[in-house]
């Protein structure tokens, strides 16, 4: 079945979108709903649109056909609401060696939000050094953000997409390059990030053991996304099929687990929900 | 003649003095943007365009009044076209930005070649804007450097923090809500501007060196954005002052000796970098 387009609470909603580069098409007729507080994982193979689909949902590129809404609005028309979405990109799209501290990199991230002709003032800087401390960076505060371990790098990247109080946190491979042992604190800070400031998440990643352990749902794109109906357990069959896209989205075991403690607690049904 | 006593008698040399410090500080700010954006070879391609402005200049206003000032506003128009165009070219077209350059660069070079045969004139002139004639300028050249350049400094010092961002981090800054593409088209307003008003002093040839060295220089000395900066000043200053007084105690052309003491100096800088990183 095509993906329900109605959730509770949504803050994407994703509707019939096609999308082409140069009429080469990169996702076709993708229809889709995350709701609020939902940390989803998006899998697939390299070239299945999932950075397209991340740039669609920040309104770095327009629909071909189709609607796509982020609280309730198309992305390009968010203004000054645009904070609401944090964004911690692929780290090649990044130069290394540019000369700033990890200070100003954090801070990088309330400028948009400040506005032009204004100067962070005490509230932004104290946001920058609360962030600091939570990531465990503020020791690394006045070095050069290239001098970082990559783990390193993407805590201060995830830093950087916190300090203007967002409410969706979109992540494109940011554990590529960080080891096993990593990728775990990771995840689990991911967890804490989400659980802390109420955040929705999305991430798209190659790491689909780890990113299916810790996300509530997964969902597989290539090119087009189908949502599954029922909430099931994850195997090592399940995944083959998913990386195959076979099957495209399916409740992780922590949803399938939320979805048991909520059917317990309440008559609504989790079914449908991204 | 001692250049400090020069300044004090001629007026000329003290034009020379303002406008070489001036080309030397705004083109050393820009500079760290044109580094770190890696936006060296567009700098060339719009300086170079510049020989047009000046010929087309040259052509229509010689027999003006105030030929210069109108030399200058006819050189930021061209200048400003031609960033435009390339920018434009590169952002909706399967064109890359070198190849865009490259047409822009040769195109209007030989606008400017064309404008001079037009003139069958004595041509003279031509050479002091090719390679810099900064003992030539006037008091209206003076008056074009200081407003070009205030206001490139002030869109520089409005916009810090946006352009920071902007050139760290394109891709974050944009999914941000800075409006990236804008300030691209404003950085490359403000290389046009900086070209127009380092013509004169340094030459369309020897602008680019203007416009990299002291940034590339800076670059090599810090790790951190602000101090870049204020080293590229140091460095961009301080050459246009060595050099103007070098070219006059030996009598020599200013443009080149301000470019040559740049070089020097990033010589030795890398010099001892190296060094340093082999002990």
């Amino acid at each position: 079945m095509m993906g329900a387009i109605e959730c509770p609470n949504p803050v994407i909603t994703v509707d019939h979108l096609w999308f082409a580069y140069d009429d080469v098409p990169v996702i076709e007729d993708l229809s889709f709903c995350v709701s609020e507080g939902i940390f989803i994982g998006i899998v697939g193979p390299n070239g299945g649109g999932k950075t397209t689909l991340l740039r669609l949902v920040l309104g770095l590129l327009r629909p071909n056909q189709g609607r796509i809404e982020v609280f309730g609005q198309p992305p390009e028309r968010l203004g000054r609401r645009r904070h609401l979405i944090g964004y911690v990109p692929q780290r090649q799209q990044v130069d290394w060696s540019f000369p700033a501290s990890v200070r100003e990199v954090v801070a990088m991230g309330g400028y948009a939000k400040l506005g032009p002709l204004r100067w962070p003032g005490p509230r932004m800087t104290a946001r920058v050094e609360e962030l600091l401390e939570l990531m465990g960076m503020r020791e690394h505060a006045g070095a050069q953000i290239g001098s970082l371990s990559v783990g390193q790098q993407q805590r201060v990247f995830i830093a950087r997409a916190l300090v203007a109080e967002p409410r969706l946190l979109i992540l494109d491979e940011p554990t590529v390059g960080v080891d096993s042992a990593g990728r775990q604190s990771f995840y689990e800070l991911i967890l804490d990030l989400k659980a802390r400031f109420g955040l929705t998440v999305l991430m798209v990643s190659h790491d689909i053991d780890q990113l299916a352990h810790y996300a509530d749902q997964m969902a597989c794109l290539n090119r087009a996304v189908y949502w599954h109906d029922h909430a099931e357990r994850l195997s090592d069959e399940v995944l083959n099929h998913v990386y195959a896209c076979e099957l495209d989205a399916f409740y992780t075991e922590r949803a399938a687990r939320a979805a048991d403690h909520a059917a317990d607690q309440s008559p609504d049904h989790p079914e449908g929900r991204v | 003649m001692n250049f400090f006593r020069a300044v004090a008698e001629y007026e000329f040399m003290r034009q020379a003095l303002v406008a070489g410090v001036v080309v030397g500080l705004v083109s050393s700010v820009l500079s760290v943007y044109v580094v770190l954006k890696r936006m060296a070879f567009i700098g060339a391609g719009i300086s170079h365009s510049a020989f047009g402005g000046v010929a087309l200049g040259l052509l229509i206003f010689q027999s003006a009044e105030r030929p210069d000032l109108w030399i200058s506003l006819i050189t930021a128009g061209f200048c400003l076209s031609v960033a435009f165009a390339i920018g434009a070219t590169t952002q909706r077209g399967p064109i890359s930005a070198d190849s865009a350059i490259g047409i822009f660069f040769a195109s209007t070079m030989a606008l400017g070649v064309l404008f001079v045969g037009l003139r069958k004139q004595y041509t003279a002139d031509v050479f002091g804007y090719l390679f810099g004639s900064i003992l030539s300028v006037t008091r209206d050249d003076v008056i074009a450097i200081l407003v070009l350049a205030t206001l490139v400094l002030l869109a520089i010092g409005l916009l810090f923090k946006e352009l920071l961002f902007y050139s760290f981090d394109e891709s974050m800054a944009q999914a941000s809500g800075l409006p990236v593409p804008a300030l691209h088209h404003l950085l490359l307003a403000l290389l046009a501007l900086t070209i127009v008003v380092a013509v004169k002093v340094v030459g369309i040839v020897l602008i680019s060196a203007f416009l990299v060295i002291p940034g590339a220089t800076a670059r090599l000395l810090s790790g951190r954005f602000r101090r870049m900066m204020a080293l590229s000043v140091l460095i961009g200053v301080g050459s246009a002052l060595a050099g103007l007084v070098i070219s006059s105690y030996w009598d020599i052309p200013s443009g080149a000796t301000i470019v040559l003491t740049q070089f020097a100096i990033f010589g030795a800088v890398a010099s001892l970098r190296r060094k340093r990183a082999v002990a």
